[in-house]
């Protein structure tokens, strides 16, 4: 009998809901569509339609990047402290996937919001770097989820990576206001938050923002999903390997 | 009180077994102040340069010993196989974070007790000041609240001895920053941010990393 034939006729229920579980998120065909949509219509709202800024001229285009990158950066840590209280609490298998899935995102944006804020840096502020206090809360925030991610795979066991990471997860969170307040104190440059001052930003920047800020949401949520399905395809399939062990065994 | 008591008898044994076997205490204070001399090094310091370099040399030091010490906590057990066995006793998990973090603030403060002195003579400071006494002993019960925790953490890790202060230090990166701060003031240097209530700083992230210690350590212990 085919290794084939034997997997087919396994009772695993967990690994049978899995693959149900999989099968409810969005069609991939439709959701990439979007995705590509959304990429082209932000880069012709950024390069198009919106106007050089006039003191700083064509580099402000890279904020229309680079602010959508740390606002969903942050939602991405979100996503991990609650997926991780989750997981402690309930123990499900999914929403240690979704931990894990959002911090490789969460990294991936962090690391990009600190790459466009250092090219972003160099011609507007002078310098590539400076020990600012976003740029350090930032630059802190990043090396604590790689750490993340590094324990994670550092572990073997599947159960307990995911305990372990859950309870990364949510320490490494709770420690953002202690960074976040240390460093403000130590020293501050970059601009404060501006889009809830009324009057801060006129013209097209803030529609241009906040539709940028749209497209990246969407560009976020496909990759989040995509991490998503490839982590639940690998807890599957080493499922299905040790099933498989087991029956070839007797 | 049994729950303290159980915290108490951990820390003795653990004080118990590095009194005994005092390689690792020894090479640890020596490497403390062979930082310091490779600070002294690093920032040819002569005059006014010591007092501006004088408190980060300082935590620098103290931190990466600290990390030493931190790897040391929870690889003993591992490496003797006793974590198992500790495990299995009849204890409650937030005893054994307790012992293991008060065994560690003892052995730092013991540390500190050599370092601080030859720290003093070294760079010419007033090292004994209360500030600088007051912020080193809060920073070293944050850390070690920190440290004890990802020690428990990186058990089992491939790795660990790398992993524990990749953890550890942007984790603790608050408690450096604040006791570089505190410590910068009280030794009387015109400090950024003097006015800021540094101290207490690290007294929150004390209560941050104890609190989320006990809270965590049952599921990271299991």
């Amino acid at each position: 009998m085919s290794i084939e034939t034997q997997v087919r006729s396994l009772p695993g229920e967990a690994v049978a809901s899995e693959g149900h579980a999989a099968r409810r998120l969005p069609h991939p065909g439709l959701f990439d569509l979007a995705v590509a949509l959304a990429v082209l219509a932000d880069l012709y709202a950024i390069f198009a339609i919106s106007p050089a800024e006039r003191v700083q001229g064509d580099v402000f285009r890279i904020v229309y990047a680079h602010v959508p990158m740390g606002w969903l950066a942050y939602v991405a840590f979100t996503l991990v402290f609650g997926a991780s209280v989750a997981y402690l609490w309930k123990r499900r298998p999914g929403a240690d996937y979704l931990a894990r899935a959002a911090a490789e995102v969460g990294v991936l944006f962090t690391t990009l919001l600190l790459v466009t804020g250092v090219l972003y840096g160099r011609p507007v502020w002078g310098v590539w770097w400076t020990w600012d206090a976003r740029l350090t809360t930032t630059l802190v925030l990043w090396f604590v989820y790689v750490g993340y991610l590094m324990v994670r795979s550092a572990i073997a066991d599947p159960e307990r990576s995911a305990r372990i990471g859950a309870v990364l997860g949510i320490v490494a969170f709770a420690n953002v206001p202690l960074v976040q307040l240390s460093v403000t104190w130590w020293r501050t440059l970059h601009p404060t938050p501006s889009v809830t001052q009324p009057g801060a930003m006129g013209g097209t920047l803030l529609p241009i923002l906040l539709f940028s800020m749209a497209m990246f949401s969407i560009v976020f949520a496909r990759l989040v999903v995509l991490r998503l399905q490839l982590v639940r395809g690998q807890a599957e399939a080493r499922q299905l390997a040790q099933l498989v062990a087991e029956r070839t065994e007797v | 009180m049994t729950w303290l008591r159980h915290a108490l008898v951990i820390v003795g044994k653990d004080l118990r077994r590095e009194a005994r076997a005092r390689d690792f205490a020894i090479a640890t204070i020596v490497l403390a102040l062979l930082m310091l001399l490779t600070f002294a090094f690093a920032f040819d310091v002569a005059g006014e340069h010591v007092r501006r370099a004088a408190p980060g040399i300082l935590w620098a030091t103290l931190l990466f010993a600290g990390v030493l010490v931190a790897g040391r906590t929870f690889a003993a057990e591992e490496e003797r196989g006793t974590l198992e066995g500790l495990l299995l006793a009849p204890v409650d998990r937030g005893a054994i974070y307790l012992g293991k973090f008060l065994g560690m603030v003892i052995t730092m403060g013991a540390l500190e007790a050599l370092v601080l002195p030859a720290y003093a003579a070294f760079f010419d400071v007033p090292a004994l000041a209360w500030g600088v006494l007051s912020s080193v002993a809060a920073g070293t019960v944050g850390f070690a609240a920190a440290a004890t925790l990802f020690g428990a953490i990186a058990t089992h890790a491939r790795a660990r001895e790398v992993l524990l202060p990749l953890l550890l230090l942007p984790t603790a990166s608050p408690l450096v920053i604040a006791g570089v701060r505190a410590t910068d003031v009280a030794l009387g240097g015109p400090a950024v941010g003097a006015d800021m209530p540094w101290l207490q700083l690290i007294v929150a992230g004390c209560v941050v990393y104890l609190a989320a210690g006990l809270a965590v350590i049952d599921h990271v212990l299991e």
